[in-house]
């Protein structure tokens, strides 16, 4: 019975011993970082240093509060419907209301209008402010023409056909056919921006080319026309 | 007795990896959420970006329904490498091309008053993507602020008094 008794004490003074020596050099730097943090001189730099990020944050989050607060917006329409109290736009991203306030300034070439000047299908520029949500109209700038753009057109392609005036191209994404004409204004260029005349063109020319749909609404039937603005040569001109 | 003492420094020894590992393992996890932490707070310091995305089109500038001053604006995006891009000003077109990482960037001149710039892409397959912005050019503040407003009545009134 002693001797079991011997033995469990030297075995729990080991286990003891060695639990110990083996968790100290884990425990020994934690201690010592901690008590050096402890240290007052440390601890006012740490807090010097930590009111010092603190400042410099708060100056970046006040400089970001002043941007977006302060956040100019700008946007067209055409108009749908005027009120007494606002007008509703039409553009690409849809219908947008535009509340009158006595700070809105309606102009037109210039001129102060009045609410009264207002008619549908005219086109505003609309400035002011955005606030998170709320946009707060300051201006709003009548225009006589349409703002609109014309349908654009860009292909990439080989000449099939081609003469002084109309350039016929194979499209490379399902290989139909599309009529482009040449205008005196459209810009003929090789892969280099080397400007190049009609007579430079041949068939299988790979070309990219940027223009517009001219739609001729007068006649019965929409005639649709494909201008090109800008014909670049995929390749350069020798 | 020999047996005893290479069991209690094996059991020891086990023990005491063990409670390193832990202490180690619970170290890391305090470092990586306090990296999470800092790197959340300077995403939050960030300003809000303004890229829009359509397919493989990427546009960073300019801001869909900005206001600018100046009668030029670089244009600039991501698309596949090589691919090319078509800027329209209104109804004027500008041509370039991606880079070999696809990055595009052109500088393109702004009509008075309103634009619509569209940004076209198109590759070697006849792939296309399209993104449109509308920037306003407008030179002069939109309204005189309030400080601006009081230094000028008051310098008006040190001109008056010294007259």
């Amino acid at each position: 019975m002693k001797s079991i008794d011997k033995s469990v004490k030297t075995y729990l003074a080991f286990f003891l011993c060695l639990f110990a020596f083996l968790n100290a050099p884990t425990n020994s730097p934690t201690l010592a970082q901690e008590t050096n943090e402890a240290s007052p001189s440390t601890k006012e730099s740490l807090k010097e240093r930590i009111d010092k990020v603190v400042e410099e944050k708060k100056e970046q989050v006040k400089d970001k509060v002043e941007e977006f607060s302060q956040k100019k917006r700008g946007f067209i329409g055409r108009i749908d419907r005027v009120s007494e109290e606002a007008i509703t736009l039409e553009n690409r991203k849809g219908t947008q209301i535009i509340p009158f306030n006595d700070e809105l300034a309606l102009t037109k070439n210039n001129d102060e209008v009045s609410v009264e000047d207002l008619a549908v299908d005219d086109w505003v520029t609309v400035l002011g402010f955005q606030e998170e949500t709320n946009f707060s109209p300051i201006k709003l700038i009548v225009s006589e023409d349409d703002l609109n753009v014309r349908p654009q057109i860009v292909e990439i392609g080989s000449i099939v056909d081609f003469d002084q005036k109309q350039v016929t191209i194979k499209t490379r994404d399902g290989g139909s056919e599309i009529e482009f004409q040449i205008k005196k204004t459209t810009l003929l260029e090789d892969s280099n921006s080397e400007e190049f005349s009609t007579s430079d063109l041949f068939e299988d020319m790979q070309c990219l080319i940027a223009g517009y749909k001219d739609i001729d609404e007068d006649e019965d039937d929409d005639v649709e026309t494909n201008v090109a603005i800008i014909f670049r040569s995929l390749a350069p001109i020798q | 007795m020999q047996k005893e003492v290479f069991l209690a420094i094996l059991i020891g020894l086990v023990m005491g990896l063990f409670i390193t590992f832990g202490v180690y393992q619970a170290r890391q996890s305090n470092d990586q959420e306090a990296a999470i932490d800092v790197q959340e707070l300077e995403q939050e310091l960030e300003p809000t970006s303004s890229i829009e995305k359509t397919g493989k089109l990427a546009v960073y500038n300019p801001e869909d329904e900005s206001v600018v001053d100046e009668s030029t604006i670089r244009v600039t995006g991501k698309i596949e490498a090589k691919d090319y891009i078509v800027i329209y000003v209104n109804d004027k077109p500008y041509i370039t091309q991606a880079d070999e990482t696809g990055n595009f960037s052109q500088e393109v001149e702004l009509d008075q008053s309103s634009n619509i710039i569209t940004i076209h892409s198109i590759n070697e397959d006849g792939e296309k993507y399209e993104l449109t912005k509308t920037v306003i050019v407008h030179p002069k503040p939109l309204i005189t602020t309030q400080p601006e407003a009081e230094k000028a009545s008051a310098s008006a009134k040190t001109e008056t008094k010294s007259n």
